[in-house]
């Protein structure tokens, strides 16, 4: 499908992990690496003419880097048509953010939800407000894309785990309501599958009715029986290096 | 003063925002050149939003006072003129309301059967089927005489009249253009420079049945593009041949003659090619025309679907084909269809891991229409194609992908078409 090498940013607090599951890191600001070394990966991997091959940056929240837009021009002056920004998300209700990001070449936001309300996302993700920041963020990107006429792609990316599995039809939901283009499912390791597919197949069905595409990782498409294709992701993630 | 005309004739055009019915232009200049007709009949034609409410449509018939009522019907409007039908009987109860058009002309009879406020259909061609109706209208003869007609007769039920041949000489046609019955819009306007296809592709209705290609005449086209290009506003032409680059030598006179208005930015948009025929000489020609973007298949990639549908696909040819427009700016938009017979789940991904690596520009997915007329409605059951018997007559499963999966194909394939979008 559509191939993004991922540019790693950082380190710094997975977006869309469970704090319940995964306790926070000991430092939960990220820590960018030097810009020059960002550029330099960046411009290791030149977006090839005609090949459709976009950039993901990742590893670390881009939107707490100091200048977000600035990544995303370097990486849309190697060629890359695509930019996918992976996120919490709640950095784009910032005043002014997702109009700049626009600006300088984003057009795929790879945002982070736990939940299908604001209490229980707020929960899961131990950050208070980050549910509204989050909608409040989708629609400055929805409101900027339409004033620059500029297509953008929302990839809401949902942890199943024991603390979301019985919400995720309800999430699925939520992330239509919220404008996604797409929901994917990240099965975390250790889900009891037989308790989590009955879940997983609603939320599928779910984003089916509701004319959204969820995809479904970290399950084999086998133990998806007559939903296999929701394995099917149409964003390829790659490592820089497995490139031609 | 002159008298008012005993037959007044309302065509009806409910077509999508930004279009014009062609085909009721060409019925209507057909019309009102044919002396039989003339000072007895008069034409008014109405282009409306194919979403206008029916009651609407009806509203603004009535108030035409119309003798006889014409509909334009495709698949994709046909719902809505049945509707609109339904209501003009009602409320001109006098009028005769007569059908046309693709979606109705090979199932004439049973169209008149399901829709009982429908009093005629013409069957193919319609430049001289439907002013001979008009013509046994004033006369009072009866409309099930008149060949290629399908209509009621009293005490018998529904009738066709043999079909009637082809129009031999496409230059007889008035062209609705340069008899002013027609005008652009929104700065675009649709020209045909000759009627039937090359292919046979089991799922299309694009040759209509006619077995052979007809050409109206290089100089007719000429004047039709003069004509055009000199009204004010026009932005871009769309030709709605099924496929523009039919012959090199087509090719290079159509170049020539669209290049001086290329040259004053008059575009071609989303001209449909074979493109396994382009090469960077073919890519120039259509650079020269003005040509923007062009619209090809493959449709699918799956050896058995091509051959269920008699289409032929050469992957070599048809990529070169794409990097030769895109090396002359020619943006390129690949078709790709879901539920054609013969096809896998795994075909249909491959067909869209196909399209999008190839960087083309645009990408576009829709599900198969089982169309009437088709080789693929005719053969539906031998392929175990179910689809909706109401129009547009979308897949509803195939032999070999259930209908669950193929609505989950096609949400995966908009979700694919919405990323491929998302760029600068």
């Amino acid at each position: 499908m559509l191939r993004f090498r991922d540019i790693v940013l950082g380190t710094g607090p997975r977006p869309g992990e469970c704090r319940l599951c995964t306790p926070a890191p000991e430092s939960p600001v990220p820590v960018f690496r030097p810009a020059e070394e960002i550029l330099a990966d960046l411009a290791a991997h030149p977006g090839e003419i005609g090949a459709p091959v976009g950039v993901r940056l990742t590893g670390a929240d881009p939107l707490a880097h100091p200048d977000p837009p600035s990544l995303v021009a370097a990486a849309v002056r190697t060629g890359a048509q695509r930019v996918a920004l992976d996120t919490p998300g709640e950095g784009l209700a910032r005043p002014g953010a997702a109009d700049a990001l626009l600006a300088a070449g984003a057009r795929v936001f790879e945002v982070a939800l736990l939940g299908s309300t604001e209490a229980t996302h707020d929960r899961l993700a131990a950050r208070s407000g980050s549910f509204d920041a989050l909608a409040e963020g989708l629609a400055a990107v929805a409101s900027a894309a339409e004033g620059r006429e500029a297509r953008v792609f929302v990839r809401a990316r949902v942890t199943v785990c024991p603390h979301t599995v019985a919400d995720l039809p309800a999430t699925v939901m939520r992330c239509a309501e919220l404008g996604a283009s797409q929901v994917v499912l990240v099965a975390r390791e250790g889900v009891d599958p037989r308790r989590a597919l009955e879940w997983i197949g609603a939320a599928c069905d779910t984003g089916t009715v509701n004319r959204l595409w969820v995809s479904v990782s970290g399950v084999p498409a086998e133990a998806l029986g007559e939903r296999g294709l929701h394995a099917v992701d149409p964003f390829e993630a790659v490592h820089a290096g497995s490139l031609p | 003063m002159s008298p008012a005309p005993r037959q007044k004739v309302a065509l009806v055009g409910l077509s999508s925002v930004g279009y014009r019915s062609l085909a009721l232009g060409y019925v209507r200049a057909a019309a009102q050149a044919d002396p039989r007709l003339a000072g007895s009949s008069g034409f008014m034609t109405l282009d409306l939003d194919v979403s206008v409410d029916p009651w609407w449509v009806a509203f603004r018939v009535a108030g035409l006072r119309p003798d006889v009522v014409g509909f334009s019907v495709t698949c994709w409007n046909a719902r809505a003129v049945y509707d609109a039908c339904r209501l003009v009987r009602r409320s001109v109860p006098g009028a005769v309301i007569v059908l046309g058009g693709p979606e109705v002309s090979p199932i004439a009879e049973d169209v008149l059967a399901a829709n009982p406020d429908v009093d005629a259909v013409v069957r193919g061609e319609g430049e001289e089927t439907f002013p001979e109706l008009l013509v046994a209208l004033l006369r009072d003869r009866p409309l099930w005489r008149v060949e290629g007609v399908t209509a009621r007769r009293e005490g018998s039920g529904i009738v066709s009249a043999p079909d009637r041949p082809l129009i031999a000489d496409l230059d007889t046609i008035p062209s609705p253009y340069l008899a002013g019955v027609i005008e652009p819009a929104e700065g675009s306007a649709y020209i045909e420079t000759y009627r039937g296809c090359p292919h046979r592709c089991g799922y299309c209705f694009e040759g209509k049945g006619f077995g052979r290609i007809r050409s109206f005449s290089r100089e007719r086209v000429q004047a039709e593009v003069d004509h055009l290009a000199t009204t004010a506003g026009l932005r871009s032409f769309s030709f709605i041949d099924p496929v523009f680059n039919l012959t090199s030598d087509r090719l290079e006179w159509l170049a020539g003659m669209l290049e001086p208005h290329a040259r004053r930015s008059v575009r071609l948009h989303t001209i449909e090619v074979d493109i396994e025929r382009i090469g960077p000489a073919e890519a120039g020609l259509l650079r020269r025309a003005g040509v923007a973007s062009v619209e090809t298949g493959p449709q699918t990639v799956g050896e058995r679907a091509l051959a269920a549908c008699r289409r032929t696909f050469d992957r070599e040819r048809f990529v070169a084909g794409v990097e030769a427009l895109r090396a002359a700016g020619i943006s390129v938009e690949c078709d790709l269809i879901v539920g054609l017979p013969g096809d896998r789940a795994s075909d249909v991904l491959d067909g869209m891991r196909f399209a999008v690596g190839l960087d083309p520009g645009s990408v576009q997915l829709s599900s198969l229409h089982v169309l009437p007329g088709t080789d693929l409605w005719a053969r539906a059951d031998e392929h175990r194609l179910v689809f909706d018997p109401e129009p547009p007559h979308e897949v509803v499963s195939t032999a070999d992908i259930p209908f669950a999966d193929l609505r989950r194909l096609e949400l995966c394939g908009n979700a694919l078409m919405n990323l491929y979008k998302a760029r600068v």
